[in-house]
């Protein structure tokens, strides 16, 4: 108890640890739920900004000019709403709606080319927008062709994807926490190498038992690093209101598998790697970063195209893994085969990471250093 | 030249690091051109979905081949990995034809179809394909289905004629974009990293006593080392450009892509320098790395590497302007759509470049302050 309480003085006292436990995950949050913020409090869309080129000659003209103006937005309206999906200016000649159009101030120009055709639509890519205009105007002419209005279909949706897509971005966060956590255990046991520090050097020479020093000082840094975790918990949900689902305590059951595989991480490249502590922050850094990358950190399709085209990369990374995992647990439920397999293969690389680390650790012994 | 000595002999000794974090970055690169992080240029013909059809009659049928014209049919028999393709983003929609469609419509029955999509936009436009067919099928019964197909078909091969202004291949350009915003985080987060764990060398309290009992003023040394940076900084970034002719070809030789070279040699200048102050300022790799970290991802995130800044609230895309990665990323953004090249349309990729160059002039002047007062004190 005395030698927890002794390693945990040391870690506090380390403000770089400290700054990697607590500060960390918690930017890196707040700096996501910026980013995502208004695609997770979603309002409505923009308006898409089109020109109307009136054209009073053609005999189509009113219909058209009925359904754009029942389908637009207010003057000065910046968010759709219901069916008003168009903000339309409308301009009496073809040239000024072009220029328009080529100065990037409208998506897309409707224009009648003489006074019997259906109109055309212009546009300057083929983008999200365009796509939406031409639609729209798809529908009118195929109703005009029918000779008259259509039912709306009976389309019943048979469960949407209520899932937050963004919530991948937060799950991969939880994940580099938990890995970035290691970066706690690399420390302290650092500080117990007799090849690292002169603390260690000591520990070498002196009669205690190293097996106890070292399970303390790892005991410290998963209780430290579960408290890191807690606080970000607490951040996203109480400060970020993010919705983990209705699985919360198996989250939190999770998320402490997470922070043992991190802890595993950190004692590997600690124990195995004999090289100095700045080198071993950038093997931890580096494992990390990619792992992230490839668990969909930068963008959560990329979790899917490794899954699906390399799917050995994802099943032996711990940080797609843990994201694996949080997704399970909200898109299935906590029975699901899917869960159970991710906490069993964190178990596993965390044991692996662990008898290799014990097996170098352990008669370590010097005859000079 | 004995600063420049030791910093390769530094770097000599890290390069094995140097080289790991380079090649994590190139994978992350590649691998990012081939997914489909970069959703603004859908097409809703190109869209991936899945049917169910437990009908096959002759208006499933046809609906089917109506649907295969417009979007991209895929087929899964696990619930799971549709699931999985669904969040992902990889599938839009999920239409189910339940036994006896065809035949209900026939009668004049306005028969169910059962859907499953995602919120975003391309779902619902895909929706709107599909509830297209459904309610002008249904316009025409009760009618042999024969006879609903025909008239259903002649229909919607209406669609309105759209012609597209732009000359640019504008597929290609988002390719070579995607690339060059990339760079932003390559850079930052992989010459960042290499440069400043060089320059931590010298931070050792051994080396730095001896610096400053030198005949070798502060500027000098701040100077040498800051040209080490900037050669192997011009290394890393070359390897960069390399794989980005290997990704992009020859799209890369074009106005648009030597435009895009250039704007990121002078950002790749701008993170030497950038390196430098952090080395600088601090003098632990665990201080610099979490550092590194929240400004390679944190800016990425907010200047539009990773999600278009047109996605990003207003109050984040003001703050992003504090940051030098939002004048790199803008100009990529406007190359991207740039059809023609003249001192006007470059003005704004012109002015990003100047704020590029000041924001590095500024902090090698804050180095030198900061070196300085190191010194002294």
């Amino acid at each position: 108890m005395k030698r927890l309480l002794y390693n945990f003085k040391i870690t506090f006292k380390n403000k770089e640890l400290i700054f990697w436990a607590f500060g960390f995950p918690i930017i890196m949050a707040t700096l996501f739920y910026g980013a995502f913020s208004s695609l997770i409090n979603y309002d409505g869309m923009e308006p898409v900004k089109i020109a109307f080129v009136e054209n009073e000659e053609n005999q189509l003209y009113p219909v058209y000019n009925l359904v754009i103006h029942s389908l637009s937005v207010e003057d000065g309206a910046t968010k759709t709403s219901d069916s008003k999906i168009f903000a339309t200016t409308y301009i009496n000649n073809r040239e000024s709606a072009e220029t328009s159009l080529r100065k990037d101030e409208i998506d897309g120009m409707i224009y009648f080319d003489n006074a019997t055709d259906f109109p055309k639509l212009m546009v300057m890519t083929n983008s999200l927008n365009s796509t939406i205009i031409q639609n729209v105007m798809t529908e009118i002419e195929q109703s005009i062709t029918a000779g008259h209005t259509f039912e709306p279909a009976n389309l019943k949706s048979a469960g949407d994807q209520k899932m937050d897509y963004i919530m991948v971005e937060f799950y991969t966060l939880l994940a580099m926490a938990c890995l970035y956590g290691g970066m706690i255990a690399t420390k302290a046991l650092d500080k117990n190498l007799a090849n690292m520090t002169s603390s260690g050097r000591r520990i070498a020479v002196s009669a205690v038992s190293k097996a106890k020093i070292i399970l303390g000082t790892l005991l410290t840094s998963y209780i430290i690093q579960l408290i890191g975790l807690a606080i970000l918990f607490v951040y996203l949900t109480m400060v970020l209101h993010l919705d983990f689902g209705p699985h919360f305590p198996m989250v939190v059951f999770f998320t402490m598998v997470g922070a043992l595989t991190g802890l595993a991480l950190g004692t590997f490249v600690s124990a195995v790697f004999k090289v100095n502590e700045n080198t071993k922050d950038g093997i931890l850094t580096g494992i990390t970063m990619l792992g992230c990358f490839f668990g969909g950190m930068m963008g959560p399709s990329m979790k899917y195209l490794v899954d699906s085209t390399i799917p050995i990369v994802n099943k032996i990374n711990p940080s797609a893994i843990i994201s694996d995992g949080f997704y399970a647990l909200n898109a299935f439920d906590p029975d699901s085969n899917r869960f159970w397999l991710d906490v069993v293969s964190l178990f596993i690389i965390t044991s692996i990471l662990s008898t290799v680390s014990i097996i170098v650790l352990r008669r370590q012994k010097y005859d000079s250093i | 030249m004995t600063a420049s000595k030791a910093y390769f002999k530094i770097v000599r000794k890290n390069l094995w690091l140097i080289i790991m974090y380079t090649l994590i970055l190139c994978i992350c690169s590649v691998m990012n051109m081939h997914s489909e992080i970069n959703t603004t240029n859908f097409e809703a013909a190109k869209a991936n979905i899945v049917v169910f059809d437990n009908d096959h009659s002759e208006l499933s049928n046809a609906f089917i081949k109506y649907l295969d014209e417009r979007t991209d049919i895929k087929n899964f028999k696990d619930d799971d990995s549709l699931q999985d393709a669904l969040y992902y983003g990889e599938i839009y929609f999920v239409l189910y034809i339940d036994a006896g469609y065809g035949e209900q419509i026939s009668q004049g029955i306005n028969a169910e179809l059962r859907y499953k999509q995602t919120d975003q936009s391309a779902s619902m436009l895909v929706g709107t394909i599909v509830n297209r067919y459904a309610k002008v099928a249904y316009s025409f019964a009760p009618n042999p289905q024969s006879i609903i197909v025909e008239k259903t078909n002649e229909v919607v091969a209406k669609e309105a004629e759209v012609t597209i202004a732009s000359s640019l291949d504008v597929n290609k350009l988002s390719d070579l974009g995607l690339y060059f915003n990339f760079l932003n985080y390559a850079l930052l987060a992989g010459l960042v990293f290499a440069v400043s764990f060089a320059t931590l060398g010298f931070k050792r309290t051994m080396v730095k006593k001896r610096m400053t009992v030198s005949a070798t003023s502060y500027r000098t040394t701040n100077r040498q080392i800051l040209l080490c940076n900037f050669m192997l900084g011009s290394i890393l970034w070359l390897v960069y450009i390399g794989i980005g002719a290997i990704l992009v070809g020859d799209m890369l030789f074009t106005t648009h892509g030597l435009i895009m070279i250039a704007n990121s040699a002078i950002f790749m200048v701008f993170a030497m320098a950038f390196a430098f102050l952090l080395s600088n300022l601090f003098s632990s790799a665990s201080v610099l790395l979490p550092i590194i970290n929240v400004v390679s991802i944190g800016s990425s995130f907010i200047c539009g590497v990773f999600i278009p800044a047109e996605w990003m609230p207003s109050f984040i895309n003001s703050l992003a302007h504090i940051l030098p990665s939002y004048y790199y990323v803008n100009s990529n953004y406007r190359l991207i759509e740039m059809e023609n090249f003249s001192i006007e349309t470059m003005q704004p990729i012109i002015l990003n470049a100047s704020i590029l160059i000041a924001s590095t002039i500024a902090i090698i002047i804050l180095n030198n302050y900061i070196s300085k007062r190191k010194q002294e004190s």
